[in-house]
């Protein structure tokens, strides 16, 4: 049982402890610095807060990772919202291109002839459905087994094969139509 | 660069992140958004069913209350040059057995 209301040094501890995973994981589904920084101080609220909902039955990793990809999906669900309503407001009513937004932030952890590959694999990312995009993150960015993924995202093994299969094969689609070579 | 080779330069882009260091003040500001949350007041929340009505009521008030005073006022002048006549005449004395010489 995770409980630190009473120990505040091991709560400390426990955030030096895994702060690294954490950030740099919610940093590569939502590419924003500042929200990364966000998401992550939010995860270990909820662990502060929450500490009965870690069950013992997985790794506490494992369990982060759960609460840390929740948050992101939240949160890319909120901003594709904004943009959304935003967009449909000002020009274009009932019409929507949120999800065909470029994508203005690359991971800082990149250098810089990479920036522009990689501003498009987030823009083709961020087109797809969320449950593909964590798959990808966790599968292709993380390099976690299918096993691992599978205690993440709490499908089987086999959902997990299937959602990456089918993640893979729409990023391909996604980004043939961007290949500027056409 | 053929298509295929353009897309798994794409793909393999996001396999050479590498990992960032954490804000060194992680662990202090998650201590003090729990502190905040703990000191929260919780404000009442007003249904916004009772405020959109209540507004409604004072709308409604409010345009009760120009259309009386507008009515009033026509009807003021529209009866003012009569009362001119009637005042001048004084046909507005109905006590007939009397004569007022005084004008």
């Amino acid at each position: 049982m995770l409980n630190f209301r009473e120990d505040a040094t091991a709560f400390r501890a426990f955030i030096e402890a895994h702060q690294q995973q954490v950030y740099n994981l919610v940093l590569k589904m939502v590419q924003y610095v500042h929200d990364a920084e966000e998401i992550t101080q939010d995860v270990f609220v909820d662990v502060f807060r929450k500490p009965d909902a870690y069950r013992g039955d997985a790794a506490v990793s494992t369990w982060l990772y759960r609460i840390a990809m929740n948050k992101c999906i939240d949160h890319l669900r909120r901003q594709q919202r904004k943009k959304r309503h935003f967009l449909s407001a000002f020009f274009a009513p009932g019409v929507s291109n949120a999800s065909e937004e470029p994508s203005h932030a690359v991971h800082p952890g990149m250098v810089t002839e990479q920036k522009e590959k990689l501003a498009i694999l987030y823009k083709a990312l961020n087109q797809l459905p969320a449950n593909q995009h964590t798959a990808w993150v966790l599968g292709e960015l993380e390099n976690l087994s299918y096993k691992e993924i599978s205690e993440v995202m709490q499908l089987s093994v086999s959902s997990v094969e299937s959602l990456l299969f089918r993640a893979r094969r729409n990023v391909k689609k996604i980004l043939s139509g961007m290949y500027p070579g056409e | 660069m053929s298509k295929e080779k353009w897309i798994d330069d794409i793909i393999q882009s996001g396999k050479d992140l590498s990992p960032l260091p954490v804000n060194p003040f992680l662990a202090t500001r998650v201590e003090a958004k729990l502190h905040a949350l703990s000191t929260e007041r919780t404000v009442p929340v007003i249904p916004v069913r009772w405020v959109f009505t209540a507004a409604l009521a004072m709308v409604i008030l409010l345009l009760v209350n120009v259309v009386l005073l507008r009515t009033t006022n026509l009807s003021a002048k529209k009866n003012a040059g009569i009362q001119q006549v009637m005042q001048e005449y004084g046909w507005g004395n109905n006590d007939i057995y009397t004569m007022n010489y005084s004008k």
